[in-house]
């Protein structure tokens, strides 16, 4: 009862900042006031960004969840697949195209899939660093030395952080829940993800 | 593959998307209201003035808090470059901008739970300082 009342609390506080935020960017839009216009500008410009990538992120993923056996992502990424699953993550992670917010949810499912929590770090952090167009880019700019120095610091740091991590909180991978987040374990509502909770 | 099991799979994936309004609103209103171009004219003063383990830490802190897309960012070092700024610099600034996220914490809780996205941005935040690190030392900028 008590946490229901908090949930509408969070709820409530939510629409009136949104609602607040909404008003603030309109009226100062129509004053022309600086700082309130360009907060708005940033605000639509990126929400439109955010709007191309994450909406077919999201339909790849539940495709991805429906199609990929989970037997495979455990045999590949999960408890028996040892040092593999990071090489495993790490060739997944290389071919992620936009930013880091869209690897959040990906890491999210290939967890729900069994995937161990060291190889979702490791999918994780190698998804910020190694992205191949974004290597490829950054190197035209900077130089490969620059890259490859980069690189050839951050994987093997990445990666020792990450098994590191394991041993330090593997516990949350059997029980998985207090890993993420009460509103998407709503989810599993459907019964579709109960089994392997 | 079959019809049902796929439309049931765009079903979840709406819905999952509609659960993270909220902290995508969030997110969008923490990067609308920091001023990316006023903190980038910043930072080029500051290197200016500051070189050694202070400007790589400023530099690593301005890059957790700002998240630009590749095609800004590294365009943008380039032109630092040619300004004189040591390489080390730029390093901190791309691969906190990369690693940690300060603005899209909000989302990163949902998903990792406080405690591991706590965890991650600061593993993060060391790994981008030790990349510096050996930057400098490969460039011979010390």
């Amino acid at each position: 009862m008590m946490k229901n009342k908090k949930g509408q609390m969070k709820r409530l506080f939510f629409m009136i900042f949104s609602v607040g935020f909404c008003l603030f960017t309109t009226i100062s839009f129509f004053i022309e006031f600086g700082p309130g216009r360009r907060i708005g500008q940033t605000f639509f410009t990126m929400a439109i960004r955010m709007l191309q990538i994450l909406p077919p992120a999201f339909v790849l993923i539940g495709l991805f969840e429906v199609w990929i056996k989970n037997e495979t992502m455990k045999n590949h990424l999960g408890e028996k697949a040892g040092f593999k699953g990071h090489l495993w993550a790490i060739i997944l992670a290389g071919m992620i195209v936009g930013p880091l917010y869209v690897s959040f949810p990906v890491a999210y499912a290939i967890m729900q899939k069994g995937a161990r929590i060291g190889v979702v770090f490791t999918y994780i952090g190698a998804s910020a660093i190694c992205r191949i167009p974004m290597a490829i880019f950054e190197a035209s700019f900077l130089g490969l030395q620059f890259t490859a120095v980069r690189l050839a610091v951050s994987l093997p740091l990445v990666l020792i952080t990450s098994i590191a991590f394991e041993k330090w909180c593997g516990h949350l991978e059997i029980s998985g829940v207090p890993a993420c987040s009460k509103q998407l374990l709503k989810i599993k509502g459907d019964g579709r993800h109960a089994k392997h909770w | 593959m079959n019809r049902r099991k796929t439309k049931v799979a765009v079903i979840t994936a709406a819905r999952r998307f509609s659960y993270l309004i909220p902290s995508i609103f969030i997110m969008l209103v923490l990067i609308s209201c920091i001023p990316v171009h006023v903190m980038i004219g910043r930072l080029f003063n500051i290197i200016d003035h500051v070189n050694g383990a202070a400007g790589a830490a400023i530099a690593a802190l301005v890059g957790s808090v700002m998240m630009l897309p590749g095609f800004i960012v590294f365009p943008l070092c380039d032109e630092f470059v040619r300004e004189g700024v040591p390489y080390y610099i730029l390093s901190a600034l791309t691969t906190t901008m990369m690693m940690v996220g300060v603005m899209t914490f909000p989302l990163e809780k949902t998903y990792l739970g406080v405690k591991l996205a706590l965890a991650r941005n600061l593993f993060g935040f060391v790994i981008a300082l030790a990349v510096a690190g050996i930057t400098g030392i490969v460039f011979g900028e010390f």
